[in-house]
Formats: structure tokens, C-alpha cells, sequence
């Protein structure tokens, strides 16, 4: 009983020690820290808080689809809009994921020498706070709240830390498509809060919305999302994004904010309108697969290697949004299990590059080759995941891949037949890009990884293979939920 | 003996302390002047120490007026003292007071000496707290051309400013027709009521028995003149230029003032006196407006490149919304117009504050890269200062957003789903300028060398009091809320 309490405000505790890197801001002042005492301070709170969340999964009762951990605060109670926070089977794995990230890119940062490194570490705290928040909050206009609170620090990292000056561009791109999409979800929000006449999860998921009403609100809160997953043609921002941004922040982007917008589909536009989920299916279908044959066929033929991954990254989450529309109960696992891993394989990805990068100061392919000859444990890291990225047996995203397949050749064989070609693009840019990089005559003679990035990498290797042998553990606490 | 009016006098205290501060002010400074045994005598610090003293004064007075029912009508159905009075002459005190505030650095530097300012912003404060009670037409519009009067003066205070004069003259100009549009419409509604004042005007319209087909085209004209000094769209000609040719105090007294005092009488017009006419003429009016302002506002800011016209037309754009959310006619729409207007006036009061801070600093014109390298010198304050503009452009968690939210909220609860998607494209469109501003700030390397320049006391107090309320209001949001619905409520009474 004291165990089970405890665990109850740990939650609450996860969330008030991120704001705590708020008054850090203050202190930091007040205790005139250098530069390594700030960035050990900003590390020790991102591990600490990832243990909290260990905590969390630990306390985790999966037999009930009920919301736990909930914590309640009054904001608004006169037009019952109150700040409800609470965990769920599916907002669990992502809060774990964003907590595993945070220190991994802390990390990264530690040879940062540029006047920018405070505003770096805020904008991880303040991003990891609010993405904590986001999903974990069981309030609607509060889950929309910190949807778009996000866009302000990763603004920040993309448009201020980026190496070229195109990032200001890549900045705006990124603001303006995903404004245009949570604006147009704030007027379903508005129509839902006037109709239902509270905004929260439970409540909007026990009342009955007409056919016709449903369709027009899944329209705007799809919009929302679509440009966050991506999905053509809202999708333009992410390959700037992505290379202008910088490691950390690519790492944060393609591991995270994408996660958002399919965590976002799979509970609010599945979860609270399934009619109208039933009705578009056809149409998502169509762009999804698209996205996919388009994003892999173009990465292809890439000269920039970290745009490639973003394309890569683009392709394996309209994947996830084609298995989630699949309505039925393997799609929907097998998305989330192919988000996480997702999330693991493309930053580490992210990573691998970054370190390419760090090295060569080129984004170029054609700069890069031989790379074995010097870099041995680099070559071998980056092989173990351009593997999982293509869906090799053994990680995670192979048994993402393959359930998202079984679960489209259930309702359309036609399209898994198209979709499947992710898996023989993804074969060719991934493979293509790890040769002409690793083996050949070697053009540049660099160090090999140093302990920090390895260091880095070690935790989204450990939990690749994890995931990808022992992924029945997991499945089960989704089974109940999204149903 | 008991003299006819004396409750009245009692409950007009406020009103009687700041005229009689102003005549008081007023002999002060002229025997002052020609007291001294030099021509170099400076009035100002003391003559604005003395009105800030009656401001406040006058914001205590009203806070502890007799508390009232519901509304209690004085001087011969003239006025009225309600809750909405109450809460709007505080609003409009405080602005004020901020206003005088930031006069003390202002008029030092640009060197003007006339101690008549402070009689102009006392006649100011004297004039609102008539609008604002005004319960028939002539005091309206008398209040309406005090108010004007003075404006027009402040408008062209530099004499040896090309800008201003032209300014003041384009003010004059058109308000002086708007004046005449209000007059002919408050004929109108003679013809076909019979009376001016307003309480046979709510027995005779708010019951939907409408006497003649005339009332209609009296309230257009009559809300089209109090639209006018507002700036909404179709009407802000005059906006843009009077903001950018008038010295800044005076574009910071015309961007934090008017707006609310009119929307009150706007409202009284509108929610008291013909709350019946919302399907047939409200309706559309403050569509028409609400949708043109959104439209010129973020259109007309996108292509400006001079600092204050660019908040001129931002300004046009919030009046755009605030007009979107009276067009809806629900109970809501009061409350979350109200609402915007506080976040709002809040908002210019720091955003003009950091245009006075930045005008004397450079003779030239103002532009968007003045506040180039903020970032370096100050790094406080850019946060402050780009936290309030994504306030502005209505990025969560800033009090903008939750006030946008009400009125999204209001429209989607009328069902005016292609309106609403209507006002979203626009405000994504008018977000584009506040981030250029925030690109300005954090991205741009500056090319010359910056330095830190101290904020003197009086502004940095009203910047971070200002500061807070808007950006802990997620925090506080039942304080706003209640101040709103006070405010609002009492229209409907």
C-alpha cells in the first residue's frame, strides 16, 4: 500500500522535478556555475528523471484500461476545464522513450564551445517538460496546450544552433506547417468542448458524436497530426528541418515530435471518432502509401546523407499511420511497437551521423569512404542499425515492420504489396548509404568514436535488441487500451 | 437642506476629483510659469508626479465607490454606475497611469516642456470615465468629442515634425466625420424612439418591438462612429499613419486607451440597448469588420518595415478579432471579448513601453532592426520581449492564446465553422511578422557593437508587471476570468 502510493506521486514527482530545470534558469545566476558544473547539473536531472520513469513502468498496472497516476490540478473550474495528468499503456512507452533521449542528448553536448550551450540545455529541459506533459495529459485543451508549446524550443534549436544559414528558413518551414495544422485542430477542440461540454479523454470517449459531426472534427485534428507525422504533402518541413537543425536536435525531432503526431492519431483521432476513422481509411491509405513509395524512392537518390535519413524517417512513420488506419487490433499494436522502435533506430541514427559529421564537417556522401579502415566500432554500430532501419530480424523494427504488413494485408492486400516496397527501398538507401560510406579506398583518416558517443549509442542499442527479442512483454499493456 | 443631486455627487466622486485635479494642475502650471525668475523652468516632473498622485487617487476612489445592485442610473437618467463601470474606469486608470509613467523619460528627452500634457491625459481620464458611464446619447457623444479633442491636440504635439502635423490633421479630418456619422444616426434613432436617453430605448427595442425601420440605420451609424475611434477595419485609415506620426507616447496612450473605453460603449450599445438586433445588423456588421480587420491587419503588417506602424496594423488585427467575437451574440462572446481586450491593452502597454525605451535611443526612424543584437546586450529582457509577442501571435502558453481560444470558442459555439477557418488562415498569416520579429532577435548576428542600455525605473516596473500578467497567466487564469465576467455581466443588466 505504501509502495503503491509512493508510486503515485512519482508521477506527479516526474514532472515537477523537470519543472525544477525552470528554476535552474534563476539559479544559475544566483550560483555563477561554470560551464562543466551546468552541463553535469542538466545531465545528473536527465538521468534522474529517467530512472523516475523506470519507476513509473515498473509501478504500472496493465490488467486495467484505466488511466493511473493521475494527478489532477484546478485551472478553470468554472467552464470545467481543469489540469488533469494521467498515464495510459500508450503514453507510457513514449514518456519512456523521451526520458531515455534527454540524457543521450545532453550528452552529445558536452564539447559544445559556442556561446549557445544555456540555451541549449534549456531548450531540452523546457522540451522535455513539456513533451512529458503532452503525453501524459489526459485534457484535451491542455494536451493541445503543450502540442504547440513544443514548437517554441525546438524554434529555438533549429533556427539558433543550426550550422547553415538556411536554418532560419528550416526554422519557419517547420513553425508555419505545423501552426497551420494545430490551429485548424484548435476549432475541433472548440466544437467538441461546446458539444461535450468538457475536455476530457473520458469524457469526450463516452459520448456519442453523429456520423456526419465526427467527420468534419477528424478532418481538423488529422490536419494537426498529419504535419507533424508526416504525411504528403504536409511533409516539406522535415528534410530541412532535419538537416539544418543540429545533432541533438534532429535526434529530438525525428525521435519525438514525430512520435507525437502518431501518439496524437492513435488516442485522440482513433480513439474518440472511429466512425469517421472508418470512412477516411481510403484516403489515408492513398497517402500514406505514397508517402512511403515517394520518401523511400527519393532518399535513394540523396547526396546529403542526413537527408536521407529524414526521408527514411518520413517513409517508416507513414508506415505507422497506414497500420494505425487499419483499425484493427494488431495495426494498432504494431504501429505503436514500430513508433518506439522508430525512435530508437533514427536516433541512433542521427547519432551515428552526427559523429560522421563532427569529423568531416561535410553532410556530403561523396566525402565519405572507407570509413572501416579507421573506424572500425563506428562502422559496426552504424551497421547494426542501417540493419534494423531496413527491418532485419532481431531488432525491433523487423517486428514492427512485419506486423504493420500482416496487419495491412488483413484489409487491403494490394496496398501491403506496395507498402512492402519500404522494405526493398529501405534495403537499397540504407545499404547504398552504409557502402559507400564505410568500405572503398579511404578518402579522410578520422579517430574512431570516442567513449561519449559511444556511450550515447550503447542505450538505443541495448533496447533495439531488447525490444526486438522479448517484444510479447510489451505488447500486452497496449492490448487493452486502445480498444 | 438637501440638494437634488446629492447621491449623485456622492457616487461621481472619481469623476469630480480628476476635474478638480486638472483645474488644480492647471492654475499650478500656468502661475508657475511665470513665477520663476527664469524662462528655464521644467514643469514636468513635478506636474506628473502631482497627476499620477490623482490617478491613483481616482483608482482608489472608484474601487471604493458604494457597492451597487445592479446598476444604479444618476444625474437625471444621464449616467450610470454599474459593475462594468466600475471595472472598465479601473482599467482605464491604470493605462493611464502606466501612460504618465513612461512620460517621465520621454518628455526629458524629446525636450518638450509643456506641463499642459498632463492636463490633456487628466481631461482624458475625465472624458473615459464619462463614456464609460454615459446612459444617453448626448453624453456619448459629448464625452466622444471631449475625448476626440484632445486626442487630435497629442496627435500633432511636435510642431516642427512634418509626421505629426499630418497626423493630427489626418485624425481631425476623419474623426471629426465619424463625430458627424454618430450625430446623424443618434437622429435617426430620435426619429423613431422619440427619446435620447437609453432606458425608453431598452423598454422600446430590447423587446424586439421595433418602433420604425429607421432604428436600424441609427445604430449602423451610431456603432460605425464608435468603430471608427476604435480602428477597426473598414475604418483604420487613419490608424497606421496617426500611430506612426504621433510622438510614441501619444501612439502609446492611442493603442492602450480608446480601444477599451470604446468597446465599452460599444457594448452598451450593442449588449444593452439592442441585444435584439444581433440576426438582422450586429451579425453581419461585426463580421464584415472582424473578417476585413484580420484580413488588413496581417496583410498590411507583412509589408512594413517601420516599427510602429507594423504594431498599427497588428493592432487593426485584434480589433478584428475582438469584433469577430461580438458578432457571435452568445453570453460567451462578452465575456471572451472582454478578455481579449485586457490581454490586449496588457500586451501594448509592454510592447509600447519597449518602443519608448528604444525611441530616444536613435533620432531615425524606427525600424524592425533597431532591436537587433537584444539578444547579446540584455538577455532578459529580449525573453521578455519575445515571449509577448509570441503572446501576440497566439502561441500557447501565453495569455494570447487562451484569449484567441474564447473567441475561436464563441464562434465554433455559433456555428460559424467557415468563419473560423477563415480567422485561422489569417491569424497564421499575421503570426508570420511577430516571428520575424523573434528571428530579428535571436538569429541575426548584429554588425556593429551593442551595448547594454539601462532601463529606467518607471519602465522597467510597468514592463515586468505587465510581463508577468500576460505570461503567468496559465497560472492565474480564474483572476482574468473573473475580472471579465465582472466587467461583462454588467452589460447585461
Amino acid at each position: 500500500m505504501v509502495l503503491w502510493s509512493t508510486l503515485v506521486l512519482v508521477k506527479g514527482l516526474c514532472n515537477i522535478f523537470l519543472f525544477s530545470n525552470f528554476s535552474l534558469i534563476l539559479f544559475q545566476k544566483l550560483l555563477k556555475l561554470k560551464k562543466l558544473e551546468i552541463k553535469q547539473v542538466f545531465l545528473a536531472l536527465f538521468c534522474i528523471s529517467f530512472i523516475f520513469s523506470l519507476f513509473l513502468w515498473i509501478g504500472f498496472d496493465s490488467s486495467t484500461p484505466k488511466f493511473q497516476f493521475v494527478s489532477e490540478g484546478w485551472w478553470l473550474p468554472y467552464k470545467n476545464v481543469n489540469f488533469v495528468l494521467g498515464l495510459d499503456g500508450i503514453s507510457l512507452f513514449f514518456i519512456l522513450l523521451t526520458t531515455l533521449l534527454f540524457p543521450l542528448c545532453c550528452l552529445w553536448i558536452w564539447p559544445f564551445i559556442g556561446v549557445n550551450l544555456k540555451f541549449y540545455l534549456y531548450s531540452f529541459s523546457v522540451l522535455e517538460s513539456i513533451l512529458i506533459l503532452a503525453f501524459s495529459s489526459v485534457d484535451l485543451i491542455f494536451f493541445y496546450v503543450f502540442f504547440e508549446i513544443v514548437l517554441i524550443p525546438t524554434f529555438i534549436i533549429i533556427g539558433m544552433l543550426g550550422s547553415r544559414d538556411r536554418k532560419v528558413r528550416a526554422g519557419y518551414l517547420f513553425f508555419f506547417y505545423t501552426l497551420f495544422g494545430s490551429l485548424l485542430m484548435l476549432l475541433g477542440i472548440c466544437y467538441i468542448y461546446n458539444v461535450v461540454g468538457s475536455s476530457i479523454y473520458e469524457a469526450i470517449h463516452g459520448f456519442t458524436l453523429s456520423t456526419y459531426e465526427q467527420k468534419w472534427i477528424w478532418v481538423s485534428f488529422f490536419f494537426s497530426f498529419s504535419s507533424k507525422v508526416p504525411l504528403i504533402p504536409l511533409h516539406i518541413w522535415l528534410p530541412e528541418a532535419h538537416v539544418e537543425a543540429p545533432t541533438t536536435g534532429s535526434v529530438l525531432l525525428a525521435g519525438l515530435l514525430l512520435k507525437l503526431g502518431s501518439y496524437g492519431i492513435a488516442r485522440y483521432c482513433i480513439g474518440l471518432f472511429p466512425d469517421a476513422c472508418l470512412f477516411f481509411t481510403p484516403s489515408v491509405f492513398t497517402l500514406g502509401l505514397l508517402g512511403v513509395i515517394y520518401t523511400s524512392l527519393t532518399a535513394i537518390r540523396q547526396i546529403d546523407f542526413k537527408r536521407l535519413i529524414a526521408y527514411t524517417s518520413i517513409a517508416h512513420m507513414n508506415l505507422v499511420v497506414l497500420g494505425l488506419f487499419t483499425c484493427n487490433t494488431l495495426g494498432i499494436h504494431s504501429s505503436l511497437v514500430q513508433s518506439l522502435s522508430h525512435g530508437f533506430v533514427s536516433s541512433a541514427l542521427f547519432l551515428s551521423i552526427g559523429t560522421m559529421y563532427d569529423r568531416g564537417q561535410s553532410r556530403i556522401i561523396r566525402n565519405y569512404s572507407g570509413l572501416s579502415h579507421t573506424m572500425p566500432i563506428f562502422v559496426s554500430v552504424f551497421l547494426f542499425f542501417t540493419l534494423a532501419n531496413l527491418g532485419l530480424p532481431g531488432t525491433s523494427s523487423f517486428v514492427g515492420e512485419f506486423l504493420l504488413l500482416t496487419s495491412i494485408f488483413l484489409v487491403s492486400p494490394y496496398t501491403c504489396f506496395f507498402s512492402s516496397s519500404c522494405l526493398i527501398l529501405g534495403g537499397g538507401y540504407s545499404l547504398w548509404l552504409f557502402n559507400r560510406v564505410s568500405y572503398g579506398n579511404s578518402k579522410l583518416i578520422f579517430f574512431d568514436v570516442s567513449k561519449r558517443e559511444l556511450l550515447c549509442v550503447l542505450p538505443l542499442i541495448f533496447s533495439t535488441f531488447v525490444f526486438g527479442i522479448q517484444t510479447k512483454n510489451f505488447i500486452r499493456p497496449y492490448i487493452l487500451h486502445s480498444l | 437642506m438637501k440638494l437634488v443631486f446629492q447621491s449623485d455627487l456622492s457616487l461621481f466622486l472619481p469623476e469630480f476629483f480628476v476635474c478638480i485635479g486638472l483645474l488644480l494642475i492647471l492654475l499650478y502650471g500656468s502661475f508657475s510659469l511665470h513665477l520663476g525668475t527664469t524662462f528655464y523652468t521644467n514643469l514636468n516632473f513635478t506636474v506628473a508626479r502631482l497627476s499620477i498622485l490623482i490617478l491613483i487617487q481616482s483608482f482608489f476612489l472608484i474601487l471604493n465607490n458604494q457597492t451597487i445592485p445592479f446598476y444604479t442610473i444618476v444625474w437625471d437618467s444621464n449616467f450610470v454606475l454599474d459593475s462594468a463601470a466600475k471595472w472598465s474606469k479601473l482599467i482605464i486608470s491604470s493605462g493611464l497611469i502606466s501612460c504618465v509613467c513612461c512620460s517621465f523619460s520621454f518628455l526629458f528627452i524629446s525636450r518638450i516642456r509643456l506641463f499642459e500634457i498632463f492636463v490633456f491625459f487628466l481631461n482624458i481620464c475625465l472624458s473615459f470615465f464619462l463614456l464609460i458611464s454615459s446612459y444617453s446619447l448626448t453624453t456619448l457623444y459629448l464625452s466622444i468629442e471631449l475625448i476626440s479633442m484632445t486626442f487630435y491636440i497629442l496627435a500633432c504635439l511636435k510642431r516642427d515634425s512634418g509626421l505629426s502635423s499630418e497626423a493630427g490633421l489626418k485624425y481631425f479630418i476623419l474623426g471629426s466625420l465619424a463625430s458627424v456619422f454618430f450625430l446623424f444616426g443618434s437622429l435617426y434613432i430620435y426619429i423613431s424612439i422619440g427619446s435620447i436617453g437609453y432606458q425608453p430605448a431598452i423598454l422600446l427595442v430590447s423587446t424586439g418591438l421595433i418602433p420604425s425601420i429607421y432604428i436600424y440605420l441609427g445604430f449602423l451609424l451610431i456603432s460605425c462612429a464608435l468603430l471608427f475611434k476604435i480602428g477597426a477595419a473598414p475604418y483604420h485609415n487613419w490608424v497606421v499613419d496617426v500611430y506612426d506620426g504621433a510622438p510614441t507616447l501619444m501612439s502609446f496612450l492611442f493603442s492602450v486607451v480608446p480601444k477599451f473605453g470604446f468597446f465599452v460603449a460599444l457594448s452598451r450599445i450593442v449588449f444593452t440597448l439592442g441585444p435584439s438586433m444581433f440576426s438582422c445588423l450586429w451579425e453581419s456588421l461585426f463580421l464584415c469588420c472582424g473578417l476585413f480587420g484580420l484580413l488588413i491587419g496581417c496583410l498590411g503588417g507583412l509589408g512594413e518595415l517601420k516599427l510602429k506602424r507594423v504594431f498599427a496594423y497588428s493592432s487593426i488585427g485584434h480589433v478584428g478579432f475582438i469584433c469577430l467575437s461580438y458578432s457571435t451574440g452568445i453570453l460567451n462572446s462578452l465575456y471572451s471579448s472582454f478578455i481579449y481586450l485586457f490581454v490586449y491593452t496588457i500586451t501594448s502597454i509592454f510592447i509600447w513601453t519597449y518602443i519608448l525605451q528604444l525611441d530616444p535611443a536613435t533620432r531615425k526612424k524606427l525600424s524592425l532592426s533597431n532591436s537587433l543584437g537584444l539578444l547579446q546586450s540584455n538577455q532578459i529582457f529580449s525573453f521578455t520581449i519575445i515571449f509577448t509577442l509570441l503572446s501576440l501571435a497566439g502561441i500557447p502558453p501565453f495569455a494570447g492564446f487562451f484569449a484567441k481560444l474564447n473567441v475561436f470558442s464563441c464562434l465554433m459555439e455559433s456555428s460559424f465553422y467557415f468563419i473560423g477557418l477563415l480567422t485561422v488562415l489569417l491569424s497564421i498569416v499575421s503570426s508570420f511578422y511577430y516571428l520575424r520579429f523573434v528571428k530579428i532577435i535571436f538569429f541575426e548576428k548584429s554588425f556593429f557593437w551593442v551595448h547594454f542600455v539601462q532601463i529606467d525605473k518607471n519602465k522597467a516596473g510597468l514592463l515586468s508587471l505587465s510581463f508577468l500578467c500576460i505570461n503567468l497567466y496559465i497560472f492565474t487564469a480564474d483572476l482574468m476570468f473573473l475580472l471579465s465576467s465582472k466587467t461583462s455581466l454588467g452589460f447585461l443588466a
